[in-house]
């Protein structure tokens, strides 16, 4: 309880940090103007889209492994708040790409693939909401999992197999050759930052969540 | 300060969809408290009836 409260505490101090560097700290982009401020959470909201079904499919690997539905309830939690940001992903990225490419969605393979890995999970959630028998939702929604984890890969590597309007990758350290100035950088790390613990606060909730749905069930199936 | 519109319903749609969501996770998490409870009770019920 007292880890909880610590992380939550922290994600409640980052948001408001990396809020005040996105605006007052990084500086305004020359070409694009102020709307290029999307960048830094529809970047952060990307990562975190990766970052969730990552965890989705270790943990469909886990529980079909060890049978322990534990690791179902981490898979499922993780898929519905990988859905939720990539869902941020899918609204900020035309808001920022129409004063930009002049449209708010073109069938670029970068949007293409993201918006099929979207699709997958919520296939993913609607399965498990479709099948009765808790014990086979978790075994054939694992498989699912695993099996839409290789749209991750696709939708990250988009843009170096295909022509596309999207901006390249961002060099990880951040160095000369980046192509972003020290500050844009800072403020894009800070905000993975802030959004990785931001997703790991919504992980614990949506966890307990689903572990007190359980004891409801247990309870009524003894009185 | 062009296009700003843009800019702030990102910023407004990030914080809607992350805070609606966390409102509604415990929402739902009072709810199953609360059944939890009463059934609880229920339980302890039965059980003194039963003795």
């Amino acid at each position: 309880m007292q880890g909880k409260k610590i992380i939550f505490t922290i994600s409640l101090i980052l948001i408001l940090v990396s809020i005040s560097a996105v605006f007052f700290y990084a500086p305004v982009e020359k070409t694009m103007g102020t709307v290029q401020k999307i960048f830094y959470f529809h970047v952060a909201s990307a990562w975190i889209g990766f970052l969730a079904f990552a965890v989705v499919f270790v943990m469909s690997v886990l529980f079909l492994w060890k049978k322990n539905i534990n690791y179902d309830i981490w898979a499922a939690s993780s898929a519905e708040i990988g859905v939720l940001f990539t869902t941020i992903v899918l609204l900020t990225g035309p808001l920022w790409a129409k004063p930009i490419w002049n449209t708010y969605w073109t069938w670029d393979p970068r949007l293409t693939t993201t918006l099929i890995l979207w699709l997958i999970y919520v296939g993913y959630l609607l399965l498990r909401n479709m099948i009765d028998s808790p014990e086979k939702a978790a075994r054939i929604s694992a498989v699912f999992g695993i099996i839409g984890f290789v749209d991750v890969p696709v939708v990250y590597m988009s843009i170096r197999w295909w022509k596309t309007l999207h901006p390249e990758h961002v060099m990880l350290m951040g160095g000369e050759n980046s192509g972003l100035h020290p500050k844009i950088f800072q403020t894009l790390m800070l905000s993975i930052l802030t959004f990785t613990f931001l997703y790991l606060t919504l992980l614990l909730i949506r966890t307990q969540l689903e572990k007190t749905k359980q004891e409801v069930e247990f309870l009524k199936r003894n009185i | 300060m062009k296009n700003i519109y843009f800019l702030v319903a990102a910023y407004s749609i990030i914080w809607v969809v992350v805070f609606g969501y966390v409102f509604n996770l415990v929402k739902k998490q009072k709810g199953l408290d609360r059944e939890i409870e009463r059934l609880k009770n229920i339980l302890q019920k039965n059980e003194k009836n039963n003795v």
